[in-house]
C-alpha cells in the first residue's frame, strides 16, 4: 500500500509541478521526501485525559485518509490532546497540549526527531519565525522561544494574560490573549529582541486572527477589526449584519475572507463594508453545534469543515472548494480541531 | 468468546441459584423492616461480612465478581463508575442505611471511595426502585447495610493486610452489646502506591497513589419495648492521584471528605409503628490541578438535611406505610454560589397477602421540587409461589434520575424546563428452590427517556437538555448450589447476564455496556483451610457511539484465588493469601487505562 502510495504522490507531485509552476521557474522534478510529502494532515485532538489524539494524513486529492500516522510510524501514542500544528522547511511541530509537548517530526516522514518539554504546560499554538520557534504557553501565560534547529529554550515572554493562537508579519509577533469567547485583546511582540511592542484592544469576544498583505485581521463577537501590521492600529471595523451571530474561526484566502456560524459558511471579499448573512453553503452537518466547524481551515484553495460528533465517534472531515462546491467528505480521527498543509 | 463458551458449558452443567431465599409465606405477619420485606416481585443478591471480607476493600471487586453490573474504571483505585442493565452511571442508587447517597453534585457515587469493611453486609436489586429509594434507582440499588439487633455476641476483629504496589489495609471491627445497647464501630485504612505494571508494555501507572480512610460508628439504644433510638455514621476521607497517561503530562489530584449522619426514632404501639429519621450528608472536594499547589484547585461543598417521618398500620393480611420527607440540599465552592434546595414527597406502601400462596405490593410516591419537574412514581411487584420450589415474581415501576448540582446550577446555565429522566420498567423473575440448588432467571424491559445531556444553545453557553431515549432489555441468570461432604464443604455460585442497551435515535448499542457478563464461585473448606475461586468473564465493550469496530475493549477473563488457613486457641488466628488476576490478563474497562496483571497479597486476622 505504501508502494502505491509513493507511486500515487509522484504522479500527483508531477502534476502539481506541471500546473503550478508559475512562480518556480526550474522545472525539476524534486527526490520524494516521504510517505506525506503532498497532502493534508488533520489534527485530532482526542478525548481529554487519554492518550488517543492523532494525525490523519490525506493525499492532496482527497483520495484515502490514512489514520495515526505518528504512532504508525514512530511506534508509540502521539499523546493527549493535538492542539495545533506548525511547519519549517524540514519538521512539524506538534502541540500536544495536555502532554505538555511539542513533537517534531520530519514533516515528510513523520519520524520523531525530538520531543520538547521544557518549560512547556498547557501549549496551545505555535509558529517559526527566523529559526525560532514561539509557543503560547497557557499555564505560565507565556510566550516560549526555541531554537527550531537544536530545540534548546532561548527566552520566555511573560504576557500575563490569556495565550492561544500566534501570527506574524513585518517583524512582528500577535498574541491573541483570548480564548474560549472571553477576551479582547491582542500582544504585539517585537520578533528581533522579543519586547512586548504594545497591546492592541479589539471588540469582546475575540475569537480568531489571520493576516494577509500586511492586515491583520480580527474576528470577534460584532464583526472583524482589521489592524495595518506596519503601524499596529486598527484600520477599520467590519461588522454583521444582524442576524449573523457566532462566527468562528476566520481564514483568509486569495483577499477572501471565510468562517462559518452553526453549519454555515460564509465568504467576503476581504474589503466589504458589511458582513451580510448570506451563507456561501450550508454543510448542513447535524449534532451539537459546538461540534460543528471545531476545525475549520482553508488550505489550498479548500475549505475543511469537521464535525467532531460529541467527542464519541470518529470525526467527519467535509471538503468544499472555494466556490462551496462539496468535493468530498473523509473520516478523520477523534475530535479533528484543524487541517494542515505541510508547505 | 472462548472464554464465553466455556461458561455457557459450566452453567449447562451447574444450573443452581444464588438469589436470597423467597420471601416465606407463611409468616404470620407481613413486615417491611428489611429490604427483602419491602422487594415482593424483585429478587436480592446478597453479599454477607463473610464475603466481603475475600475481596479488596473498594466497593467495585465484590460487585464486578458478585453482580451483573459492569464498572468503568479509570485504572485500579481510580474513578470508577457503574453500568447497571445497560444504564448510565446516574441510574444507579447506592443507598446507605435507607440514605440515598449519590453525590449531590454528579448524580453518582465513585465506587473506588466506597469501603465495604465496616459494613454487615451489602444488598443488591437490579432493577428501578425509585418510589422508594429516589434518584438514580433505574438500573438497580445497591443498599450498604449496618445491623444493629440487641442480644449478639460482642466481638473485635482486627485484620491487616499486604499486598503487591505497597498496598496496605487495616480495619478493625467492633461489635459491643448491652442488655439495651449495641455498639459497633468500625474504622478501615487503605494506602497503595499504585505504581503497577501495565501488562504487555513497559509503562507503569503513574501518579496512581491514594489513600483512604473510612470510620464508622453506629449504635442502639432501646430505650423499652416500644422505644428505641438508633444512630448511624460514616466518615471518609480520601486522597487520591489521578493516573496519567504520559509521564511529561501535570499530576494532579483529587480529596474528597464526606460526612454523614442518621439519627431514627421509633415507636412501636400495639401492631403500628412509628417512625422519624433525621440525616445529615456532608461532601466535600476538592481538585488541585497541580499536587504541589491549592492555587487553581476547584472545589464543592454540600450539605443535605432529611427529616422523615413514617407511619405502619399493620393488619393480619395487610400492611400500610405512610411517609413524607423533606429535604434541602445546599452547595457552596468554586462553581456554586451557596445555592439551596428544597425538595419534598409523600409516599405510600401498601403489601397484602391476597392469597397463601400470593402476595403484591405497591408503592406510591409525588414530589415537589425546585428547580425541575418529576414524575409520579410508583411501582407493583407481585409473587406467586406456584410450587414448593418454584415462584413467579413480577414488578412494574416508573423511576427517575433528577437533575444534580452541575445540570441545574452551573454558573451561565439555566433551563427552567429541565425535567428529571424517567423509565417505565418490566420486569419477570422465575426462582426455583430445592434443598442445595438454588437456580433464578429474570427477563426485563426497561424504557428510558429524557436523558439529560449538556449541550451548547448559544455560542459558548452549554445548557443541560431532556434528549435522547434509551431501550435497554435483558436476562439475569444466578445459580448456586452447595453441598457438604463429611467435613468437606463446597459452594458453587454462577451469575449470567445478558444486556442490549440501545439508543432510540441511532439503534447502537450504549458504549461500555457488555451485552455478556458471567461470574463464577467456587469455594471449599474443611476444617481450619479454605480456598477461593472467583472468575468473571466481561464480553467486548464498544468506545465509540457508532460501535465502531476498530474501537473496541476486549472481552476478558479475571480470576482471584485466595486461602485460608485458622489457628490459635479457639481459631482466632487466621492466615491468608491471595493472587488477583491469576492469569496476568491484560485487560481494561475503559479505553487507554490499564489494569494491573497478576499481583498478590497477604492477611492476617485475630477475631476476639
Amino acid at each position: 500500500m505504501i508502494k502505491q502510495f509513493f507511486k500515487f504522490s509522484t504522479l500527483s507531485l508531477l502534476v502539481l509541478l506541471i500546473f503550478s509552476s508559475c512562480s518556480d521557474s526550474d522545472d525539476q522534478i524534486e527526490i520524494i521526501k516521504g510517505d506525506f510529502e503532498n497532502g493534508y494532515f488533520v489534527s485530532n485532538e482526542g478525548n481529554f485525559g487519554t492518550p488517543n489524539a492523532s494525525i490523519t494524513f490525506i493525499d492532496r486529492d482527497l483520495t484515502k485518509p490514512t489514520k495515526e500516522i505518528f504512532k504508525s510510524v514512530n511506534g508509540i501514542a502521539l499523546g493527549d490532546v493535538s492542539q495545533s500544528m506548525a511547519f519549517n522547511d524540514d519538521y512539524g511541530f506538534l502541540v500536544v497540549n495536555n502532554s505538555n509537548k511539542i513533537e517534531v517530526v520530519n514533516k515528510f516522514t513523520f519520524e520523531r526527531v525530538a520531543t520538547i518539554t521544557e518549560k512547556i504546560s498547557q501549549p496551545r499554538y505555535a509558529l517559526i519565525e527566523n529559526g525560532k520557534l514561539f509557543v503560547t504557553n497557557s499555564i505560565p501565560k507565556s510566550v516560549e522561544i526555541f531554537d527550531a534547529e537544536s530545540f534548546d529554550h532561548l527566552a520566555t515572554i511573560a504576557i500575563d494574560r490569556t495565550v492561544e493562537e500566534i501570527k506574524k508579519d513585518n517583524g512582528f509577533i500577535y498574541v491573541m490573549n483570548a480564548s474560549f469567547g472571553t477576551g479582547n485583546k491582542i500582544t504585539v511582540i517585537n520578533a528581533d529582541d522579543n519586547s512586548i511592542v504594545k497591546t492592541i484592544t479589539v471588540s469582546d469576544g475575540l475569537d480568531s486572527i489571520e493576516i494577509e498583505n500586511g492586515i491583520l485581521y480580527a474576528l470577534h463577537k460584532t464583526g472583524i477589526s482589521k489592524i495595518s501590521t506596519s503601524t499596529n492600529e486598527i484600520i477599520g471595523e467590519i461588522a454583521f449584519e444582524e442576524g449573523l451571530n457566532n462566527a468562528k474561526k476566520l481564514e483568509i484566502e486569495d483577499n477572501y475572507l471565510f468562517f462559518f456560524s452553526g453549519s454555515k459558511i460564509f465568504k467576503f471579499k476581504t474589503d466589504v463594508t458589511v458582513l451580510t448573512k448570506t451563507e456561501l453553503v450550508d454543510t448542513k452537518a447535524t449534532g451539537e453545534a459546538w461540534g460543528l466547524g471545531y476545525g475549520f481551515n482553508v488550505v489550498d484553495e479548500k475549505i475543511f469543515f469537521t464535525d467532531v460528533k460529541g467527542f464519541s465517534e470518529n470525526s467527519e472531515v467535509l471538503v468544499y472548494d472555494l466556490d462551496g462546491k462539496f468535493l468530498k467528505s473523509f473520516t478523520a480521527g477523534m475530535g479533528a480541531n484543524g487541517v494542515y498543509s505541510n508547505d | 468468546m472462548r472464554y464465553f463458551i466455556i461458561y455457557l458449558l459450566f452453567l449447562c452443567n451447574y444450573l443452581g441459584y444464588s438469589q436470597e431465599n423467597d420471601t416465606v409465606l407463611d409468616t404470620v405477619f407481613l413486615t417491611a423492616k428489611k429490604l427483602k420485606d419491602k422487594s415482593v416481585g424483585q429478587p436480592i443478591i446478597t453479599l454477607n461480612k463473610t464475603l466481603l471480607a475475600n475481596y479488596r476493600p473498594q466497593l467495585t471487586e465484590v460487585l464486578q465478581f458478585e453482580t451483573p453490573i459492569y464498572f468503568k474504571e479509570n485504572g485500579f483505585g481510580m474513578v470508577t463508575s457503574p453500568s447497571f442493565r445497560g444504564t448510565t452511571a446516574q441510574q444507579t442508587a447506592v443507598v446507605w442505611n435507607g440514605i440515598n447517597i449519590n453525590s449531590a453534585f454528579l448524580g453518582q457515587t465513585d465506587f473506588s471511595l466506597v469501603n465495604t469493611q465496616n459494613l454487615s453486609e451489602i444488598l443488591v436489586r437490579p432493577g428501578g426502585g425509585s418510589s422508594q429509594f429516589g434518584t438514580g434507582a433505574i438500573g438497580g440499588v445497591i443498599y450498604l447495610n449496618n445491623h444493629l439487633k440487641l442480644g449478639q455476641d460482642n466481638s473485635h476483629d482486627i485484620r491487616t493486610s499486604y499486598g503487591s504496589f505497597n498496598t496496605i489495609n487495616v480495619s478493625s471491627n467492633h461489635e459491643i452489646s448491652g442488655e439495651k445497647t449495641h455498639l459497633q464501630i468500625g474504622a478501615s485504612y487503605v494506602d497503595s502506591e499504585n505504581d503497577y505494571s501495565y501488562p504487555n508494555s513497559d509503562r507503569h501507572n503513574e501518579n496512581g497513589q491514594f489513600y483512604n480512610l473510612n470510620v464508622s460508628i453506629n449504635g442502639l439504644y432501646q430505650l423499652d419495648h416500644k422505644n428505641s433510638f438508633k444512630l448511624y455514621s460514616n466518615w471518609a476521607n480520601s486522597d487520591r492521584h489521578f493516573s496519567i497517561v504520559e509521564s511529561s503530562q501535570t499530576r494532579n489530584k483529587y480529596t474528597d471528605d464526606n460526612w454523614r449522619f442518621l439519627g431514627e426514632y421509633q415507636h412501636q404501639s400495639g401492631k403500628d409503628q412509628s417512625t422519624v429519621k433525621v440525616a445529615l450528608i456532608n461532601e466535600n472536594y476538592r481538585f488541585y490541578p497541580e499536587i504541589e499547589s491549592r492555587e487553581g484547585s476547584s472545589n464543592g461543598i454540600g450539605w443535605t438535611y432529611i427529616v422523615n417521618v413514617n407511619h405502619q398500620l399493620q393488619f393480619k393480611k395487610l400492611l400500610l406505610n405512610f411517609g413524607a420527607e423533606y429535604n434541602l440540599e445546599t452547595a457552596n465552592g468554586s462553581n456554586f454560589d451557596n445555592i439551596k434546595r428544597n425538595n419534598g414527597n409523600v409516599n405510600a406502601f401498601l403489601k397484602h397477602k391476597l392469597a397463601k400462596n400470593f402476595i403484591y405490593q405497591a408503592t406510591l410516591r409525588g414530589e415537589l421540587n425546585e428547580g425541575y419537574k418529576s414524575p409520579i412514581l410508583f411501582s407493583v411487584g407481585t409473587s406467586w409461589q406456584l410450587l414448593p420450589q418454584y415462584a413467579l415474581k413480577t414488578s412494574i415501576s416508573k423511576n427517575y434520575r433528577t437533575p444534580t448540582f452541575n445540570d441545574l446550577y452551573w454558573p451561565g446555565i439555566e433551563n427552567t424546563d429541565l425535567k428529571a429522566e424517567s423509565s417505565m420498567q418490566y420486569e419477570l423473575s422465575n426462582t426455583f428452590t430445592f434443598d442445595n440448588l438454588k437456580f433464578g432467571l429474570t427477563g426485563y424491559y426497561n424504557d428510558i427517556k429524557d436523558l439529560i445531556r449538556w449541550l451548547p444553545y448559544s455560542g459558548d453557553m452549554w445548557q443541560p437538555i431532556n434528549t435522547n431515549s434509551v431501550r435497554s432489555y435483558g436476562l439475569e441468570s444466578h445459580a448456586n448450589y452447595g453441598f457438604n461432604y463429611q467435613e468437606h464443604e463446597f459452594n458453587l455460585n454462577a451469575l449470567y447476564s445478558y444486556t442490549v442497551s440501545k439508543n432510540d435515535e441511532t439503534g447502537y448499542q450504549l458504549m461500555y455496556v457488555p451485552y455478556h457478563k458471567a461470574t463464577l464461585g467456587v469455594s471449599y473448606k474443611f476444617k481450619v483451610i479454605s480456598v477461593r475461586l472467583n472468575t468473571v468473564y466481561t464480553g467486548e465493550v464498544f468506545t465509540h457511539s457508532d460501535n465502531n469496530p476498530d474501537e473496541i475493549l476486549d472481552d476478558f477473563l479475571l480470576t482471584n484465588l485466595s486461602a485460608n488457613y485458622a489457628f490459635g486457641n479457639k481459631d482466632r488466628w487466621i492466615l491468608g493469601a491471595g493472587v488477583n488476576n491469576l492469569f496476568n490478563n491484560d485487560y481494561k474497562t475503559m479505553a487507554y487505562r490499564p489494569m494491573p496483571g497478576i499481583n498478590y497479597q497477604i492477611n492476617l486476622t485475630l477475631k476476639l
